[in-house]
């Protein structure tokens, strides 16, 4: 007896039986390794995304240098380099010149092109807000000096906000189509409304538009004319081509990293199905313990009341209530689990009334064991095992309904997975 | 001329558990003469009951190995395919009043349906089988219209009642009886023990008569054999074992 | 007498939860929800008011006398002008005469009758019996099927194969899976100029759509038209089997592995009885009762968690479709739908569970006294 006592037990389980009963079933599995990839990506989701990510996902500026509607970059993978990649150019060499009150600033680098589909847009990004504001901004004009021998310049442009997009400006649109119309003899290469980025990277082959593959050098010069010099530095200073394909799931209309999102859903989805798996557990061993222990009127009321929650249409109810009082994801999943635990609570009652009619605890109540007693020692370690099963069972089924609801357009949450998977595809649908 | 109605030679069945293998029968040999009753006692878990399940090829999942050879009339019935055994000597030739007849019954169909199954499937017309449903029931004391009951509305001692009478109306040579009273209280089974004896001399049946009571088994055995650990320790005429006792098992 | 004083004990259970839900709701729209149906009568008066200043000839004060007049008709209708004890009578009276009102809902989506919401409902309801009932009632006999052909072979390859099937198949949501069939047989296939490809949804060609709305039955005695209406079905039909069979097939199997080592199919055995027989009459018969107890538990969860979503992905012209259609009405939900969508699903639900309940008494004995 006083060895027993020394051993760990949770309400008299060694953890390690505990384990084992939970761990034999096929559906405990199933259930416990979805609950652990749960854990796993929502820890990685919290240590690897800002804060505050729900903010950043609504913030539009944020996504602005993605593509839209982009595939996942690993395409490229399979069908060989076809799309241009997202490149965030960052071996660039960086040198200052000053003369006669101006600064010169010289920014080179170099990009292979070896795609068919060419980068989307160049941004230039300056993130220091001193820029935003000057009377007189600083230019920049760009050189391009391509694989066949050719050069394109480009500018020059003002640098009056953070970021500045190369392709869109007319003056950028002209230079493109007059570089077109000298070498080739084609005018109006670039369609109205569209950005002249892509035309940087073709040539023109038996009188059609092909891709120029090889080494592009880039040389930009920005023009600085206020004393202050170091408006624009080494530090403040981004280069990015935006490509065809992104990250690891692409990206929607807004571009979005679907992969971020879908991420920042996990440690949401998680808090949804514990939160809920809490609640249904917590009143169904209430309930179940005490119909079970009491047997009689307290019995009788219980389990009216339980076959009435077990009739409770609750998905209609949820609906008219999320309609009528614009619930959000919270308020929902707490209706969910306040309707939801009666079928449990019957399981944990019958296997109660089970328990307490068996040999051994009628000799117990002779011996003079008390209720209590009799419910720790006896009724709780058998039914430990249940109550795990329907907390890890409880937790993907929870967050399975809450992605209907928000499929449905009800209780809406930014980051739930719901949203991500109903957006995607479908605008690939249409 | 001697030969037995029914001989089990080296007989042998094995389960796989998680503690290792269970040797339930091991190399068990016996004779039964027709209308005779051989009383097989043992304590539980000596493998009587799994005995019983070996003779009419109906044993769990987890068997490893049956091995040895039975002879019903002079022919080979345990290495004979299983539908032929179904059809051939399963409750025709061997019939089983199982341990838990409580339980026995199919709670959703009515008795006498329950009763005449195997008629029917045998093409026995349903009023005739019936008709004889209603006899068998009357031989072992129970009324006629019984047939339009369900289990849940007869007492213990009646579903016993009812499994015997399912097990005459084949009119089986054998009739394994496995623990036939030991969830009845004592008159009934009383009951149940003084019906045994009538329908052996109506109805000239040979038992085999599984229990844990000797006493008991003394009271309907021709002769008695002890089965202890799996094997068949003693054997031999109900008067000399219940006398004068040789294994140790027997004398305590 | 004591089965009619069960049934009649059910009855009354069913009846008093359909009567708290249909409290809870007009209690709900009667109360705290009454500003949303001010905001929806001023939304009806301004579209009448439009309609009347392009087909009649008003003055400005004239408008403003005929406002003021269709907004008080209106909250009269609603029974805004009495207080909320009266107005939640109110409300419980005109949902129980299914005396629904009027749907906002766009003319797009077929809006038969001018817009009754018992119009419109009723309009859904073949659609939802089409899929749904149908689905689930296939799903169910093909999974259960599987599930005691699987717990006859216990431990066997394919027994293992249909367990991690059932396992996958839990945790995959529906609508999730029915984008993905949308994707790859309608918009893949379609795409690759495959000869046989799926419609990107919707329960039928337009050109019967009419007809649909009107006269469903007809449908069936056009071939072309119940062909069309078959094309359409495959997609969802599919998409519901495959999530729910899994489902069944486990529960089915559990059962039939516990009864199997109940005594009296062993009995049966040692009768001699052959296996079919066995598994007929004394696995699957005494199964019943606990397979019905089960399915009347999950139903709503299966009509209500996955079908009605299924509906809209591939909008399925159903109760799940119209659910969605009137609470993503912008800029306010469409109430009357909403709410008398859920009033008409309790009640159908309510309806099954008792007509199952009566089933369930039929097929087990042991309740019938």
């Amino acid at each position: 007896m006083a060895r027993k006592q020394r051993e760990f037990r949770i309400l008299g389980m060694t953890p390690s039986e505990i384990v084992r009963e939970f761990f034999s079933s096929g559906t405990g599995k199933v259930a416990a390794a979805l609950f652990i990839v749960l854990i796993v990506v929502s820890v990685y989701a919290l240590v690897t995304l800002p804060p505050n990510f729900a903010r950043v996902w609504n913030n539009p500026k944020y996504w602005q240098l993605n593509p839209q509607y982009a595939p996942p970059a690993w395409i490229d993978s399979i069908m060989g380099p076809v799309y241009s990649p997202q490149i965030y150019v960052n071996d660039y060499t960086f040198t200052v010149q000053h003369q006669d009150g101006v600064t010169y600033i010289t920014v080179t680098f170099n990009v292979n092109y070896e795609y068919d589909k060419p980068w989307n847009e160049i941004f230039i990004v300056i993130n220091n807000p001193a820029i935003y504001s000057m009377s007189q901004p600083p230019v920049v004009s760009i050189t391009i000096y391509r694989p066949d021998g050719s050069k394109i310049t480009l500018g020059p442009l003002p640098i009056n906000t953070r970021v500045t997009t190369l392709g869109v400006s007319p003056e950028v649109v002209s230079q493109v189509n007059l570089f077109y119309s000298e070498e080739y003899h084609i005018s109006d290469v670039v369609p109205t409304g569209s950005s002249a980025t892509p035309y940087l990277f073709y040539t023109v082959d038996d009188g059609k538009l092909v891709p120029l593959k090889g080494p592009y050098r880039f040389t930009m010069v920005f023009y600085v004319f206020s004393q202050n010099s170091s408006v624009i530095n080494r530090k403040d200073l981004e280069i990015v081509l935006q490509g065809q394909i992104y990250g690891l799931m692409g990206t929607d209309n807004e571009g979005h990293d679907l992969w971020l999102g879908l991420l920042a859903g996990f440690p949401i989805d998680l808090a949804v199905g514990l939160l809920s798996a809490l609640i249904i557990v917590v009143i169904a061993v209430i309930i179940g313990i005490v119909a079970g222990f009491y047997s009689g009127l307290i019995d009788e009321a219980l389990m009216r009341l339980t076959d009435f929650v077990i009739l409770l249409p609750a998905f209609p109810l949820l609906i008219v209530f999320s309609v009528l009082f614009g619930w959000s994801i919270w308020d929902a999943v707490i209706f969910l689990a306040i309707v939801s635990w009666g079928a449990s609570a019957r399981i944990i009652r019958a296997m109660i009334m089970q328990i307490r009619n068996a040999q051994y605890i009628e000799s117990a109540v002779i011996a003079g064991a008390s209720r209590m007693w009799i419910l720790r020692n006896h009724i709780l370690p058998q039914i430990i095992p249940f109550i795990l099963y329907l907390l890890v069972t409880n937790v993907p089924g929870a967050i399975l309904t809450l992605s209907s609801i928000n499929f449905l357009g009800l209780a809406g949450s930014d980051t739930q997975h719901g949203v991500h998977y109903s957006t995607t595809p479908m605008s690939l649908a249409h | 001329m001697g030969m037995a109605l029914l001989e089990v030679r080296n007989a042998r069945l094995y389960y796989a558990t998680t503690k290792g293998i269970v040797k339930a029968v091991d190399n068990v040999s016996f004779e039964l003469n027709e209308g005779e009753t051989l009383a097989v006692v043992g304590e539980s878990g000596s493998g009587k009951s799994t005995l019983a399940k070996l003779l009419v090829r109906v044993w769990e999942r987890n068997v490893t190995l049956v091995d040895g050879e039975v002879y019903l009339d002079g022919k080979e019935i345990l290495h004979i395919p299983e539908e032929e055994f179904r059809k051939e000597i399963r409750w025709k030739k061997i019939a089983m009043v199982p341990q838990a007849s409580m339980n026995a019954l199919n709670p959703v169909i009515k008795i006498g349906d329950q009763m005449i199954e195997p008629l029917l499937l045998q093409g026995t017309n349903k009023d005739e089988a019936l008709k004889m449903a209603m006899d068998a029931l009357e031989s072992v004391g129970l009324p006629r219209d019984l047939v339009n009951r369900y289990p849940h509305q007869l007492s213990g001692g009646m579903k016993q009642r009812v499994i015997i009478a399912m097990s005459i109306m084949a009119h089986p040579k054998v009739v394994i009886l496995d623990e036939p009273t030991s969830a009845l209280d004592v008159i009934t089974q009383a009951n149940i023990m003084n019906l045994l004896k009538k329908l052996k001399w109506e109805y000239k049946l040979s038992y085999i008569f599984v229990t844990h009571d000797l006493a008991l088994a003394s009271e309907l055995a021709d002769s008695i054999a002890i089965m202890y650990a799996g094997k068949m320790v003693e054997i031999g005429g109900a008067e000399d074992i219940y006398g004068n006792p040789s294994h140790p098992y027997t004398q305590a | 007498m004591g089965l009619a004083r069960t049934l009649a004990v059910r009855a009354a259970t069913l009846v008093v939860l359909l009567f708290i839900v249909l409290f809870v709701i007009s209690f709900a729209l009667a109360g705290p929800a009454s500003k949303i149906l001010k905001d929806e009568i001023m939304m009806e008066t301004k579209s009448i008011i439009r309609q009347l200043m392009l087909h009649g000839h008003y003055n400005s004060t004239q408008i403003q006398q005929l406002q003021t007049q269709i907004v008080t008709e209106l909250e009269n209708a609603y029974g805004l002008n009495k207080p909320p004890a009266i107005r939640t009578l109110y409300i419980m009276y005109n949902m129980i005469v299914f005396n629904w009102g009027y749907a906002y809902f766009p003319s797009e989506y077929g809006n038969v009758g001018g817009g009754k919401v018992v119009d419109i409902i009723l309009s859904a309801l073949p659609g939802t019996i089409l899929l749904d009932t149908f689905g689930i009632l296939l799903s169910a006999f093909i999974g259960i099927e599987i599930g005691l052909r699987s717990a006859l072979k216990y431990g066997s390859k394919s027994d293992r194969a249909v367990m991690y099937y059932a396992a996958l198949s839990n945790g995959i949501p529906q609508w999730w899976l029915g984008i993905v069939m949308l994707l790859v047989f309608s918009f893949y296939l379609a795409q690759i100029h495959s000869p046989i490809y799926f419609p990107t949804g919707g329960i039928i060609s337009p050109r019967y759509y009419e007809l649909w709305l009107t006269d469903p039955i007809k449908v069936f005695a056009i071939p072309q038209a119940a062909l069309d209406l078959l094309w359409h079905l495959i997609l969802p039909l599919v998409t519901v089997l495959i999530i729910n069979i899994g489902g069944w097939a486990y529960f089915a199997r559990t059962v039939v592995l516990n009864i199997s080592q109940e005594d009296f199919v062993t009995f049966a055995k040692i009768k001699g009885l052959p296996e079919g027989h066995v598994v007929n009459r004394y696995i699957l018969r005494p199964a019943a009762p606990s397979i019905l107890t089960s399915v009347f538990i999950t139903i709503p969860f299966i009509i209500f968690g996955g079908f009605l979503v299924t509906e809209m992905v591939f909008h399925w012209w159903g109760l799940g479709y119209v659910y969605n259609i009137a609470i993503v009405q912008s800029p306010t939900p469409d109430l009357p739908v909403v709410v008398a969508l859920t009033y008409a699903s309790t009640l159908l639900y309510i309806v099954i569970i008792f007509i199952m309940e009566i089933v369930y008494i039929m097929l087990d004995p042991r309740l019938r006294e």
